[in-house]
């Protein structure tokens, strides 16, 4: 009994050193955690974007973010989902659109801050046509009501067997498919039925049914084919279609996302927009 | 109340699904009763690869099946050779792509009734001078008739269901590669979300009914057993 | 009409071949422990299984012979498995008519009628066999494979999955049909009792490998063989009703080895052949046919050998004009008699049964 009187307290001594030293070793590593975190943002910021600005996005917000600012958190994907997301609670304090319908609806409800939405890019279509060469080609030439003419001869022509499949974004649902409808109603095209038109669901698939080669030709942006050399496309005059106007919204009052805000309609944000292919106001 | 469009969505998802059913059928009977027949030592990398699409995500075997059908490539090369079309935006595109895609849902029942029935009753027909494929009719279907039931309304309402393999190969053209699952996306994307909660509100009534039938199937089975 | 077998079972982990000659019409069992192989040489036969470096021929034709395999279907082998292996989504009758519709043509045995009559199974025919017993299913199982009119038939342990019951009200239908069926049957058991009722000729089997081939009889007194020192074992003989005793209710069996007398069985008639059952506890030795004895039966024998069974017994084996026959007896009353190979006894039998 005595031997375990005089053992106890000193086990117990042991245990309870041993504990403080971890809680010691725990509390300093969250201290620290928790200083480096407010420290790098005060003020986190989320911004949804739509699929086809991801580039741009991220070139804006490393800019952004090498001025001291806060790194803001995207979330990808098509506007229609981020409106519908929006609208049930999720919390997003600016919205890039790729069109300005919805912003404008998002204003119409209320919920834009101090009915702040305005132009952030206007997208540029080209028609795009790899391994084909469309240098001195008007888009007159190449898209006529009875053809797809590419290189002098029709698509159909080409190879006897070979249909012609020429891919667009789904007009519903993405800007620049709209646009391509309005360029094919422009050269009086629509109605040709003897050709195959595949809708991508946005212009992210669209680039993909052409870029590997199931479908020959197709009308996607001019941010996608950037690195692409410049005979395999033809860039669509702007008369041929309404502007593809992008617009954002500003729907919180934080003060890092009015500052990404200012800063994306900065000549410098601008600058860095039409460096991605897109055109400015 | 359902839009002229979405019911040719219905019409070309409802013939998708009965095409893919019908050559999934045919597709795993043999290879189903090869795998609970065979004492091969490799039998299971060919279940494996069976299995795989249940866990590849759909858009993924969709992309991989986008560029397998391009002309570039040989397979789909040697199509258009052989047809003058291609595959992908086409109804035969999406009738390969739904048989991968369901696969697993048609081979794994089979598999399972197939195990079960064993060799016996087909060793049983030899010695009383019944060819293999003579037996293989007259007595492994009917007593696997409730595992072809099965399996054909897995794969029926698991087509029906589909959606990221033809988002990627489909190409949305009406009438021919525009499925329901496809005009409800529309539909959502384009926030009509009355017409899109009709037509999912068809699709899933269709999946209901096949399922409910599955499961007394099942049922029945069990207790023609106990 | 004969079959041949050369099979190597190295496959089922075997070093020795099962080998045998020659058999013939009647019933030939196999048999031999659990796990000693007869399953797999029925299948093997059958054309079920197939066996590297095996031969297997039936009268003229060779089933398997080098790279030479005829697969079961075009055999014409009737098989029937411990389970009866019935087609479950089919009736009763709907059965019979699988295996009767695929019989050859202008092939001779019995018809359907007259298999459905010897089986006993008129009032199973549109029954779905889920609700069959498991008497009723061996039944028509039996009877199925009859209806393909095989050339020959192999029965793996038919009655080893019945309970003691329904084996017994099998057993005759099983004696009639293996009396009537016309062609070799093969017969797996590893029951002495089924060898003794049934079997014209037996071949005992151990580790894959063949160590006995005879008659019955034969090797069931052969006090060499193992057969003969179970503690069951008998001599079995064959006869003919040649008298009923209505007064006494008693019946006169006519056999190689002499008249023997047992309980009337008013279904046999006079003239009907019959096999008994002499079980070597049952035998007691005389050295003179006494006649104050109540025993009945008493014939005059010649002892051929004698084996000393532990430290008690001994097992005499005795010729009876020709019929062996054997007796269990203590050691004890073997020297006070001063038994010896080639001494005349009088054998006294104290039970019989009718197989």
């Amino acid at each position: 009994m005595l031997f375990k009187l005089t053992k106890q307290p000193r086990l117990f001594t042991l245990l309870s050193a041993g504990l403080a030293c971890t809680f010691a070793f725990l509390s300093a590593v969250f201290t620290d955690a928790m200083a480096q975190q407010s420290e790098q943002s005060v003020e986190p910021i989320t911004v949804a974007v739509a699929s086809n600005f991801i580039r741009p996005a991220k070139a804006l917000a490393s800019e952004f973010e090498g001025a001291g600012n806060t790194s803001p958190v995207f979330i990808f994907g098509s506007t229609g989902k981020h409106v519908a997301q929006i609208e049930q609670g999720l919390a997003v304090d600016i919205l890039l659109a790729a069109d300005k319908a919805r912003p404008q609806y998002l204003a119409d409800k209320g919920q834009a801050i101090n009915d702040q939405r305005h132009t952030y890019a206007v997208g540029r279509l080209v028609f795009w046509s790899p391994g084909r060469s469309l240098t001195g080609k008007s888009l007159g030439d190449v898209l006529t009501p009875e053809n797809v003419l590419i290189e002098g001869t029709s698509v159909e022509g080409s190879a006897k067997k070979t249909a012609s499949v020429l891919a667009m974004a789904n007009p519903r649902l993405a800007p620049y498919g709209l646009a391509a409808q309005q360029v094919l109603t422009s050269l009086g095209i629509e109605q040709t039925h003897r050709r195959k038109y595949v809708m991508g669901e946005n212009i992210a698939q669209t680039f993909q049914f052409v870029a590997s080669g199931n479908a020959e030709a197709g009308f996607v942006a001019a941010s996608q084919v950037q690195e692409l050399p410049a005979d395999e496309y033809l860039l669509v005059p702007q008369q041929f279609h309404n502007a593809i106007e992008q617009q954002m919204v500003l729907l919180t009052n934080k003060k890092q996302a009015k500052a990404f805000y200012q800063f994306i309609l900065s000549p410098k944000g601008m600058e860095i927009i039409r460096k991605h292919g897109y055109d400015t106001r | 109340m359902i839009a002229h469009a979405d019911l040719i969505a219905l019409a070309t998802t409802l013939k998708l699904a009965s095409i893919s059913t019908l050559v999934l059928l045919l597709l795993c009977t043999p290879v189903a009763w090869w795998l609970a027949n065979t004492r091969w030592r490799y039998k299971h990398i060919i279940e494996a690869i069976v299995a795989l699409p249940l866990v590849l995500p759909p858009t993924v075997l969709g992309f991989y099946l986008l560029l397998w059908f391009s002309p570039q490539s040989a397979v789909g090369s040697f199509y258009q050779q052989l047809t003058g079309s291609t595959l992908a935006f086409s109804f035969t595109g999406l009738v390969i792509g739904s048989v991968i895609y369901s696969l697993p849902f048609v081979l794994q029942p089979l598999q399972n009734t197939f195990s079960a029935i064993g060799r016996r009753p087909l060793e049983a027909a030899a010695t009383l001078g019944a060819s293999p494929l003579d037996s293989f009719f007259s007595v492994v279907v009917p007593l696997a008739k409730p595992g072809f039931i099965t399996a054909s309304a897995l794969g029926f309402a698991h087509t029906l269901g589909e959606f990221g393999v033809v988002l990627m190969i489909g190409g949305n053209i009406p009438g021919e590669t525009r499925v329901a699952s496809i005009a409800i996306y529309d539909h959502v994307e384009s926030l009509q979300y009355a017409n899109a909660h009709s037509l999912a509100l068809v699709l899933l009534g269709v999946s209901f009914l096949l399922l409910v039938f599955v499961y007394a199937n099942n049922r029945s089975v069990l207790v023609s057993k106990a | 009409m004969s079959l041949s077998a050369d099979i190597n079972l190295a496959q089922r982990g075997f070093a020795q071949r099962f080998v045998v000659d020659e058999i013939h019409q009647g019933v030939t069992a196999l048999f031999g422990p659990s796990g000693c192989g007869k399953t797999s040489v029925l299948r093997a036969i059958a054309g079920l299984d197939r066996h590297h470096d095996s031969r297997v021929q039936f009268s003229s034709q060779w089933w398997q012979r080098d790279s030479a395999f005829t697969p079961a279907h075009l055999r014409r082998v009737g098989y029937v498995f411990q389970e009866a292996s019935l087609f479950e989504h089919l009736t009763v009758v709907e059965n019979l008519s699988y295996a009767s519709k695929r019989r050859q043509e202008n092939s001779s045995g019995l018809e359907s009628a007259e298999i459905i009559d010897l089986l006993g199974i008129e009032t199973l025919l549109e029954q779905p066999c889920a609700t069959l017993s498991g008497g009723q299913r061996q039944r028509v199982a039996i009877a199925r494979t009859l209806c393909a009119r095989p050339k020959l038939m192999l029965m793996d342990e038919p009655l080893s999955a019945l309970d003691n019951d329904a084996k017994r009200r099998i057993f005759p239908t099983l004696q009639l049909v293996c009396q009537q069926a016309n062609m070799p049957i093969l017969y797996v058991t590893h029951s002495l009792d089924e060898v003794a009722r049934l079997a014209d000729y037996l071949i005992v089997m151990k580790q894959g490998a063949v160590t006995d081939v005879g008659s019955a009889n034969e090797l069931l007194t052969n006090l060499m063989s193992p057969l003969s020192q179970q503690a069951n074992a008998a001599a079995v003989l064959s006869g003919v009703v040649a008298e009923h005793d209505d007064a006494f209710s008693l019946m006169r069996i006519s056999t190689d080895a002499g008249d023997i007398l047992v309980h009337q069985d008013a279904s046999l008639a006079v003239g009907d052949a019959i096999k008994l059952k002499l079980s070597a506890n049952d035998i007691s030795i005389a050295l003179n046919a006494e006649h104050a004895s109540s025993i009945l039966n008493s014939l005059p024998s010649k002892i051929t050998d004698i084996h000393q069974e532990g430290e008690s017994q001994v097992l005499v084996k005795l010729n009876a004009n020709g019929a062996p026959l054997l007796a269990r007896i203590t050691r004890k009353s073997c020297h006070k008699l001063g038994l010896h190979i080639g001494q005349t006894v009088f054998v006294q039998i104290k039970s019989v049964a009718i197989l």
